[in-house]
């Protein structure tokens, strides 16, 4: 088992009015990773490196041990993709294409494949062009998980889904994660899909990485503190802290690097503390995003 | 070169197409029936018919292979797949040719025997019909590479247009070849040294232009 499934080091690529910038990151083996962007922010690009269909101008990609785009072929044996805007042959049947895949990899398994069917409530008889989006990216999925591949890549898969639908896929990505050796990539605008089955999250924006950790190690670190501050007093700017709201007497912090000795400094300027609360991944990737645009625009 | 992968596309594309094929045939042979009826207006009408079927289906299998795919995202479905850009490529040009030489093949057959059978067509008529024929196809090889390189409809609309004009300007040419012109009316088929000459240089531009789309092919760094 390779320690990581996949790995960037400094990876570049320019188009005409988008740049992905050095971008680096590892995923171990088994785990699960959510990649966090909002609209052009890169995410889609990188999965095409990843993949092997676009390729870098700098830097090295690594997918399970195969250098990309070189080893592209051994790679995607390996590798299950799926992405909001993927779409099966419309004039065909859902079992046409179980079919055809079979036909590709050996390692196809009819029987989860049936299992999938009735998890997923898809009939394989019927028409590609009459499946609703939901029962489409279901189907992609089907395709993909029956054939059991070490990595799976997943573009947005539950972008435009109704939550029935969402919570079927969120559901079965989680059960398919119980095999330790399974690894996902999973890019999203959707925080709370990530929130919910990723155990690493990466941040992307404007093409770069703006942050890049352990799901616990966010919530961990990322806190909110509302502070009452005596009248006259000024808060001395700390490196910790990102953003800071308010005027007056009730001012409210975002810091990235929380810890007990951070509140105990507050309070030893005369700062009462009136609430530390923990912040979603929304929220912590909304603050990461705003600070990077402040720090740029400086 | 993964040769199962390219079995598996090929015979995927030749499935997609396979209510298209039998149009075109349908259509070829419809053609074919026309030209037989002993009358010029007829021959003619039929002779436009039949060129007309392999020009539209030299244009409509890159468009729906190519084009199509693309257009409609399904091509993120195949390049998921273990393959290469190489591989994609081979398939395409070979199902694309496979598919588009079978009902070639039909009609040609088809139309060397109703000249051979038929007292009011010339046998002499056999190397023009055949000149012509295999310059339809490095029509459609032409649109198939444009359509590959490009992966732009408008292009391959351009293509088409491209085609048709040399198609025009061509059969005006040859035909007024003395070496061509004299033997087109004959009794006998007669292959000389010019009409061997046109067949081989038609055959060299295909190659050339097959080619040409593998090398652009695998010198593309980003495919999606």
């Amino acid at each position: 088992m390779h320690e990581f499934a996949v790995q960037f080091e400094h990876v570049t690529k320019t188009y005409r009015h988008f740049h992905l910038q050095d971008i680096s990151f590892t995923l171990p083996t088994g785990s699960i990773m959510g990649f966090i962007g909002t609209n052009g922010a890169g995410k889609s690009t990188t999965i095409r490196i990843l993949m092997g269909l676009v390729h870098q101008e700098k830097g090295n990609v690594r997918v399970l041990e195969q250098p990309m785009p070189a080893r592209q072929v051994a790679a995607k044996a390996d590798i299950g993709f799926v992405s909001e805007d993927l779409r099966l042959y419309k004039s065909t049947s859902l079992e046409w294409h179980m079919n055809f895949i079979a036909s590709i990899y050996p390692s196809w398994d009819k029987n989860y494949a049936k299992h999938l069917l009735k998890q997923f409530d898809l009939k394989a008889t019927q028409q590609i062009k009459g499946l609703s989006h939901g029962q489409r990216v279901k189907s992609a999925l089907l395709l993909v998980l029956a054939r059991r591949p070490k990595l799976l890549v997943l573009d947005e898969p539950t972008t435009g889904l109704d939550p029935i639908a969402r919570s079927e896929v969120l559901g079965e990505l989680m059960q398919v994660l119980t095999d330790e050796e399974r690894t996902v990539f999973f890019s999203s605008q959707n925080t709370l899909d990530v929130e919910q089955i990723s155990d690493q999250i990466t941040f992307i924006n404007q093409g770069q990485i703006i942050d890049s950790s352990d799901k616990e190690s966010y919530l961990e670190r990322w806190r909110r503190i509302r502070l009452e501050i005596p009248d006259g007093t000024t808060l001395t700017p700390r490196p910790e802290i990102i953003s800071s709201q308010g005027s007056g007497r009730l001012i409210t912090l975002i810091t990235n690097r929380f810890s007990p000795a951070l509140s105990a400094a507050y309070q030893s300027t005369g700062a009462s503390i009136r609430a530390i609360d923990t912040m979603t991944l929304e929220e912590i990737f909304i603050a990461n995003v705003q600070h990077q645009r402040k720090m740029e625009a400086t | 070169m993964n040769t199962a992968i390219l079995k598996a596309l090929i015979k995927k594309d030749w499935y997609l197409h396979r209510y298209l094929i039998l149009g075109y045939l349908m259509a070829g042979f419809a053609a074919l029936m026309m030209v037989s009826i002993p009358s010029e207006f007829w021959f003619s009408v039929g002779s436009i018919c039949l060129i007309t079927v392999l020009i539209a289906l030299g244009f409509h299998l890159p468009v729906s292979m190519v084009i199509e795919e693309r257009a409609q995202h399904t091509l993120p479905f195949i390049m998921s797949l273990p393959l290469s850009v190489r591989e994609y490529t081979t398939a395409k040009i070979f199902a694309n040719l496979l598919i588009y030489l079978v009902p070639w093949l039909i009609l040609v057959t088809a139309s060397y025997i109703l000249i051979l059978t038929r007292d009011n067509l010339p046998d002499g008529l056999i190397p023009f019909v055949t000149i012509i024929l295999v310059e339809l196809m490095v029509s459609s090889c032409l649109i198939l590479s444009v359509a590959l390189i490009t992966e732009s409809q408008a292009w391959t609309v351009g293509a088409v247009i491209l085609g048709n004009i040399i198609l025009q300007g061509f059969m005006g040419f040859i035909s007024n070849l003395p070496s061509i012109k004299t033997y087109i009316t004959g009794s006998s088929i007669v292959w000389n040294t010019t009409s061997i000459l046109i067949v081989l240089a038609e055959l060299t531009v295909m190659f050339v232009l097959l080619a040409i789309t593998f090398f652009v092919q695998f010198k593309k760094t980003d495919f999606i």
